[in-house]
């Protein structure tokens, strides 16, 4: 069926309209997106591009979240390769053969006799995946779309997606029926029968195959123009998020140059990045941050996902307001916006399950950074920075009490001109808690096993800055990091070696920025290389033992096998949480959390301890004193110390040293 | 509204030591009074809350400048330092008369202090003060508001919790006692610093015919704390029995245990008693 030359010319003419307006709105959010400040991410292009093949035209970014309980990722590659197929088949056979009017040619080649029985089949599985997508958000509802889903608007578009595809293949149907179409395909094939029998005559099948195909065309016209105005819009800005993505770890934070002047952090949206700007636009609403969010998840006021959607509206509204008043700063982003970002444990779950690779881990740094700047601080946190501000530690320890400590463990402070095998870094809580400094014991036990010679900084040693720093005071951070840099550079060492998952990723991820050339390990890793290189024999003797991941080992640093591999040799059996390696569920203590004051909601501790006990097992390992406190805290909360234990790796080999 | 606070900087009580021979305090590290900072503090709620002026001042050689510096980037509008080399002996009595003259000569309306120092703890600079500047005195203060223009209330603890609360006319001094808040924490860079940074401490020479030197107080001597008596019992090397019964609690006096019924027990008991105590 061609077109004669008037309605060749609406045809076209709609379709200009069309575009006109979406590529408009395209060009305002395009504008919106370049307010950001400048951020280097054209570098890495084969990188890349790989990311782009394998997260979006492979769907890796929605398949590495399936699981049992959450099977959405299937439903999105269908409905994402049934786009793809019908894309190239409206550009093939609708814009091309039938706008230019070589739709016979187009039609009846033998490309199009494959490529019409794939749409057919894409085009069934995509309806069936619509239709689970409903089911899902009408009846099973789960937490994870909310609290922004709108039922409304997803059910209008779910209908008009099925009309979309009822006219596809009626259209077709009535093409074999009325013989442009030379080939048969099953769908199509289905409903061709289906108007010979019920004995349509010829004429009223032309006619209806023209109202219909127009009603196609609107509704492809009007997703066109819905779709840049709607979050629909992120399948235009999800692959160029993935594109751009950030290449560093998890959590890794870029230091701020302070002659570069003020204001510090972020409290407007033209101080994010270009990037951090874009990721509101690429959001997919999908809400799998939210549901692995340890904050949100105990009730505390934040949701990454609506923290990045939140900007994002922010950042219309300033849009659309800046039209008209050219002011040289916009407004402040509202405090309703940005009050959860205290109650972030900066664990980086968000950050891992994200299938568009957003970052509001980064964005939440950046307002604390503000925060900071303006002199705006949780009760807690303040003490904790003052404390460390004036004796360079949050436990107010003096360094005569630090210098005890090592007497009190029997380990040598390390002095300039002497060889060590390892200088030991013990990190604040070992030199303030006794439960930690269990820890310290055991680990000093094993090293003297090994035989290696070993020493700590003692009053030299300084707060490596890690919660600092994700508070947002960078100022306070940098001078910590010289000041350990100055104790540390005249010592000859291998390695520097510690328990703490804190100091590890601050010391090993963000000194070298600093010029630290220093190797850490941390204990972990040490151990593991101590047995394998069979310096340190242990039995096998444990009961069953389950593995907690600390944030800021696991999912900072990837360091998953090394604990698991210790423990195998301690434990003929070593279980794991249900929510473990890349999807460990946070202790509660990160982020600074460790001093917070008050928080409203459960804990996160009790949250953590409970899938402990309904695993049944007994000892809990972890390799953080934090999960260490946190855990054990947790544990006497509920009454369970008698009967459950949390123990360190350390403690643990060095049981089972034999 | 004009408020005056007056700073000392004293040697870090953390690490300070006594050097017996000299009769002197040793110290490299010199920090902020912390009660002085508290009213420092409750100074900068002022300015926040009416706009009040806040003029910090403290008399010390150039090392007080550090203090001076810090209550700047902490939010003082201006610092005065005050010093002649003949004062570094001075007691209290005599710095008051040197602080009353830059005091006057800044003028104000209320003067806040710290309610004592942690080097000499004399309580006294507040009352000292105010006989120099012939104002009233408030000590201990635990908490005030201010009322207008010219008037306010202030707060005094009592023992166990009770409070005295009187009202007061502008100008006056109040001495504040450490815990009536918490001071702010202003981060390196952050806005307040970097403010504060761009303001410089006016240091003051004065001539010494201005000054009062005839010091009220002399020290006389700096002695070693001295040793505690010890308490507790030392557990290692006793025995089982002895140790469980430390772990007891059955150490000191004698202890023994009567049963039957209770009319039984009493009698025992009054037995014991009178054996005892007759």
């Amino acid at each position: 069926m061609e077109m004669n030359v008037i309605e060749r010319s609406v045809f076209w003419l709609l379709l200009a309209i069309a575009l006109g307006i979406s590529s408009h709105r395209i060009y305002i959010l395009f504008r919106l997106i370049k307010m950001g400040k400048e951020t280097e991410r054209f570098d890495h292009l084969g990188t890349r591009a790989k990311s782009v093949l394998v997260y979006v035209l492979g769907q890796w970014s929605n398949l590495k979240n399936i699981s049992f309980g959450d099977l959405a990722g299937f439903g999105h590659l269908f409905i994402f390769f049934g786009v793809i197929v019908f894309s190239i088949n409206y550009i093939i056979f609708l814009f091309i053969g039938e706008g230019l009017g070589i739709s016979e040619t187009m039609r009846n080649s033998v490309f199009s006799h494959y490529f019409l029985y794939l749409s057919d089949i894409a085009g069934l599985l995509l309806l069936i995946a619509i239709a689970s997508a409903a089911v899902r958000r009408g009846i099973l509802k789960p937490a994870r779309l909310g609290p922004n889903f709108d039922s409304g608007v997803f059910f209008a578009l779910a209908l008009s997606i099925f009309l979309l595809f009822t006219c596809y293949f009626t259209l077709q149907g009535l093409r074999i029926n009325l013989e442009t179409n030379v080939f048969r395909t099953p769908v199509a094939g289905f409903f061709a029968d289906f108007f010979h029998r019920i004995k349509l005559a010829d004429q009223s099948q032309a006619t209806l195959f023209k109202i219909i195909w127009w009603a196609q065309y609107g509704l492809i016209l009007g997703f066109l123009v819905y779709a840049p105005y709607s979050h629909h819009q992120h399948p235009m800005f999800s692959p160029f998020n993935i594109f751009f993505r950030s290449f560093r770890p998890t959590g890794s934070i870029e230091p701020i140059n302070f002659d570069k002047g003020e204001p510090l952090g972020v409290s407007r949206v033209e101080d994010f990045t270009w990037k951090q700007l874009l990721e509101g636009f690429a959001c997919t609403h999908c809400g799998r941050c939210q549901d692995s969010c340890p904050a949100y998840l105990t009730e505390k006021p934040l949701s990454p996902k609506m923290l990045i959607l939140d900007i994002n509206r922010h950042l219309l509204d300033v849009g659309s307001r800046r039209h008209s008043a050219e002011q040289a700063r916009g407004p402040v982003i509202p405090e309703e916006i940005t009050k959860g970002i205290l109650s972030c444990t900066t664990c980086g779950a968000c950050v891992e399950v994200c299938p568009v690779f957003n970052r509001a881990l980064d964005n939440i740094i950046e307002l604390r950074r503000n925060l900071v700047y303006e002199g705006i601080y949780d009760h807690g946190h303040r003490v904790a920075l003052q404390r460390t501000f004036d004796y360079n530690n949050p436990y107010a320890l003096t360094g005569s009490s630090r210098n005890t400590l090592l007497t009190v463990l029997g380990i040598d402070k390390a002095i300039e001109g002497e060889r060590y095998d390892v200088i030991y870094w013990l990190g604040c809580s070992a030199y303030f808690d006794e439960r930690s400094q269990d820890i310290a014991r055991a680990v000093l036990k094993i090293l003297k096993r090994a035989d290696l010679k070993v020493a700590a900084l003692g009053e030299r040693e300084h707060c490596c800055g890690d919660f600092v720093r994700r508070l947002g005071d960078e100022g306070l951070f940098q001078r910590l990091v010289h000041e350990n840099m100055e104790a540390i550079k005249g010592l000859d060492f291998d390695v520097v070696l510690t328990h703490c998952p804190h100091g590890y990723n601050t010391l090993k991820n963000e000194y070298p920025v600093f010029g630290a050339d220093f190797t850490v390990v941390h204990h972990t890793e040490f151990i593991f290389d101590l047995l394998s290189k069979g310096k340190i024999q242990v039995d096998k003797a444990m009961k069953e033992i389950i593995y907690h991941d600390p944030c800021y080992l696991g999912r900072y640093n990837n360091v998953y096998d090394p604990p698991r591999e210790v423990l195998n040799r301690i434990s003929g059996k070593v279980r794991e949480f249900p929510f473990y390696r890349n999807k460990s569920f946070c202790c509660g203590a990160g982020g600074g959390h460790m001093w917070k004051h008050e928080e409203r909601g459960r804990r996160i501790n009790d949250e953590r301890i409970e899938q402990a006990i309904e695993t049944g097992v007994k000892t809990v390992a972890t390799s953080c004193p934090f999960c260490l406190a946190m855990l054990e805290d947790a544990l006497l909360m509920k009454g369970l110390v008698a009967e459950m234990k949390i123990r360190d790796i350390a403690e643990l080999v060095q049981e089972a040293l034999c | 509204m004009k408020v005056v606070i007056c700073l000392k900087q004293i040697p870090d009580p953390a690490i300070t030591e006594f050097d017996l021979k000299n009769e002197k305090m040793k110290s490299e590290l010199w920090i902020l009074n912390p009660a002085d900072f508290q009213a420092l503090e409750e100074g900068l709620r002022l300015k926040n809350k009416y706009g009040a002026e806040v003029t910090v001042v403290s008399v010390a050689p150039e090392r007080g400048d550090e203090i001076l510096n810090k209550a700047l980037r902490y939010g003082a509008d201006r610092a005065i330092r005050a010093w002649k080399t003949p004062l570094i002996e001075a007691d209290t009595w005599m710095i008051s008369s040197i602080l009353k003259q830059v005091i006057e000569e800044i003028g104000f309306d209320l003067v806040l202090c710290g309610n004592r120092s942690k080097s000499t703890s004399s309580e006294f600079m507040g009352v000292a003060l105010s006989e120099r500047l012939k104002v009233p005195v408030l000590t201990g203060v635990v908490g005030f508001e201010v009322h207008g223009e010219k008037e306010g209330l202030v707060h005094k603890k009592l023992e166990r919790g009770k409070r005295e609360t009187y009202s007061f006319q502008f100008p006056a001094v109040l001495t504040v006692d450490e815990g009536i808040n918490e001071p702010r924490y202003v981060a390196l860079f952050s806005r307040a610093y970097n403010e504060g940074t761009r303001k410089k401490v006016e240091s003051k020479e004065l001539g010494l015919d201005d000054i009062d030197l005839s010091p009220a107080i002399e020290l006389f001597r700096i002695s070693q704390p001295k040793p505690r008596t010890k308490v507790g019992t030392k557990i290692s090397g006793l025995s089982v029995g002895s140790l469980m019964k430390v772990l007891r609690g059955e150490t000191g006096s004698k202890k023994e245990l009567f049963s039957g019924p209770a009319t039984k027990g009493a009698q025992k008991i009054a037995a014991k008693l009178k054996e005892w105590y007759l």
